[in-house]
């Protein structure tokens, strides 16, 4: 009586495993279906972020200022140091102020004699972030604007300093940005001094990774990656970070955005209905001019990365 | 320290009650990116009360506490829907397994076997991102997670045994 006992204890048990693990190996499959990009498992993941993130966001406020108030405490250390800097950095500013200007005038005379067009106005937005998803499989963040708002799946999301990420998913009153540290966030760039173009990737990390760089390229510490705007997606121009680190194997590249204190952001979108700008608009993006002239550069190519000039009329 | 939860609630509620304590605890792990210390891999807390759970609850959970728990967490958190589920049942059945094993451990052997178990859920976080996105992601932020994780684990056994006590109040009082 005893063995059927300890027998059918033992079945349970294993029957109960077995149930473990089809459910896990129905998790696994589930979550390689979402590669696929499933209509209906979006909408799903929607309805169910829609409805949790507004108590997500009331159970943060807590954390939000406790956070706000740590960040605090650990600044006052920093804040004799800063603000050395900080005088430093406003005398600099100041002769870069008034260097500024000057080009300004001299640009807008330039402008004015080659007739060239004004930069694109896009929509913009601005947002607040009801939370930060700070797994280590997703770098992303969700904002308190969604398709009432206005707010399309591809809009650009950055703040004063440059960009943050692009909108991937929009629910009614919020949206989901991926963040550009991100591992599958790829960004066309340019390199600011030099103009050579490149794809900065996010690694889930803090920093970012250069990739597709040409090896006539020479980079310096210290150089502003911006946003080439080629695909369409992004504005040209958009600060993306500075190089920090150059090795034969890998280029590290800082973002500007501090993400550890982000609170606040603008989304940028096209103005008109559709995700991507019309042909008109893209050609007409900001196209950046090599440092010197006979240096390689997007020369020869437009935003659409189309081959213009002599080039296409060769190819013709 | 034997830690053991005697709660002699029906299944129905016992189950509600847990699951109220999961979600408690995916809306704070969401909210912990706030710190800027955590940014960029909050302690995994979930995966934390499912392994003292599993352990130390005389009656399992409900696999379709894990399950959904585990998609309102991703849907949150941007992550697909699964992963987190899948993390949490693997963890469940681990401490399935060896709940006669873990249950009357001290608790720093109970810490070097979470240690471990955590070890293992990390490896297959990274197993999901490479196969997932098909790149591999930085390991950094993944240590990160996997550290916070288990030198937070006294402090999750901590309220573990809080909500046990409070649960035994509740009964009493009844």
């Amino acid at each position: 009586m005893a063995k059927i006992t300890t027998d059918r204890k033992k079945g349970r048990r294993s029957a109960g495993l077995f149930t473990h693990l089809i459910i896990f190996v129905t998790c696994v499959v589930l979550m390689l279906a979402g590669k696929a990009d499933i209509s209906a498992m979006n909408s799903v993941r929607g309805v169910i972020a829609g409805f949790f993130t507004p108590i997500a966001e009331v159970v943060s406020v807590p954390f939000r200022a406790i956070g706000i108030m740590v960040d605090g405490i650990g600044n006052i250390t920093q804040m004799r140091e800063e603000n050395i800097q900080l005088k430093e950095d406003v005398k600099q500013l100041h002769r870069w102020q008034n260097e500024a200007d000057m080009l300004l005038a001299e640009n807008r005379q330039l402008r004015a004699l080659s007739d060239f067009p004004a930069p694109i106005g896009m929509q913009s937005i601005s947002a607040r972030i009801v939370a930060i998803n700070a797994d280590s499989f997703a770098h992303s963040v969700m904002i308190n604007a969604g398709a009432k708002q206005g707010i399309r799946k591809g809009a650009t999301v950055a703040t004063e300093d440059g960009l943050v990420g692009i909108v991937v998913d929009v629910g009614h009153f919020y949206a989901q940005v991926l963040l550009i540290t991100d591992l599958n966030a790829m960004v066309p760039v340019i390199l600011s001094d030099t103009s050579w173009p490149a794809v900065a990737g996010g690694n889930n990390s803090y920093t970012l990774d250069l990739r597709f760089v040409p090896l006539q390229a020479e980079l310096e510490v210290g150089e502003l990656v911006q946003t080439s705007g080629h695909g369409g997606v992004l504005p040209a121009g958009l600060p993306v970070g500075r190089i920090i680190q150059v090795t034969d194997d890998y280029v590290r590249v800082k973002p500007i955005v501090d993400f550890q204190r982000l609170r606040f952001v603008t989304v940028f979108m096209w103005p008109d209905d559709k995700d991507m700008p019309s042909d008109d608009i893209l050609t007409q993006s900001y196209s950046p001019l090599p440092k010197q002239e006979s240096e390689f550069s997007l020369e020869g190519i437009n935003a659409l990365g189309q081959r213009t000039g002599d080039a296409a009329r060769e190819d013709q | 320290m034997v830690i053991s939860l005697d709660s002699g609630h029906p299944t129905f509620l016992h189950q509600m009650m847990v699951a109220s304590v999961f979600f408690l605890l995916i809306m704070v792990e969401s909210s912990l990116g706030y710190f800027s210390f955590f940014h960029g891999a909050t302690p995994k807390l979930i995966i934390a009360m499912v392994f003292l759970m599993a352990i130390f609850n005389k009656e399992d959970i409900h696999l379709a506490n894990l399950v959904l728990i585990g998609i309102i967490f991703d849907s949150l958190q941007g992550a697909p829907l699964g992963y987190t589920s899948s993390v949490m049942v693997l963890v469940n059945i681990i401490g399935t397994i060896g709940k006669r094993r873990f249950n009357d451990m001290p608790m720093s052997y109970l810490w070097l076997d979470f240690a471990m178990v955590m070890g293992l859920v990390m490896f297959y976080c990274w197993l999901c991102i490479c196969i997932y996105y098909q790149s591999l992601p930085a390991v950094g932020p993944l240590v990160f997670q996997y550290s916070s994780t288990v030198l937070l684990f006294p402090v999750m056994i901590l309220i573990y045994q809080g909500i046990q006590y409070m649960v035994e109040m509740v009964s009493r009082l009844k």
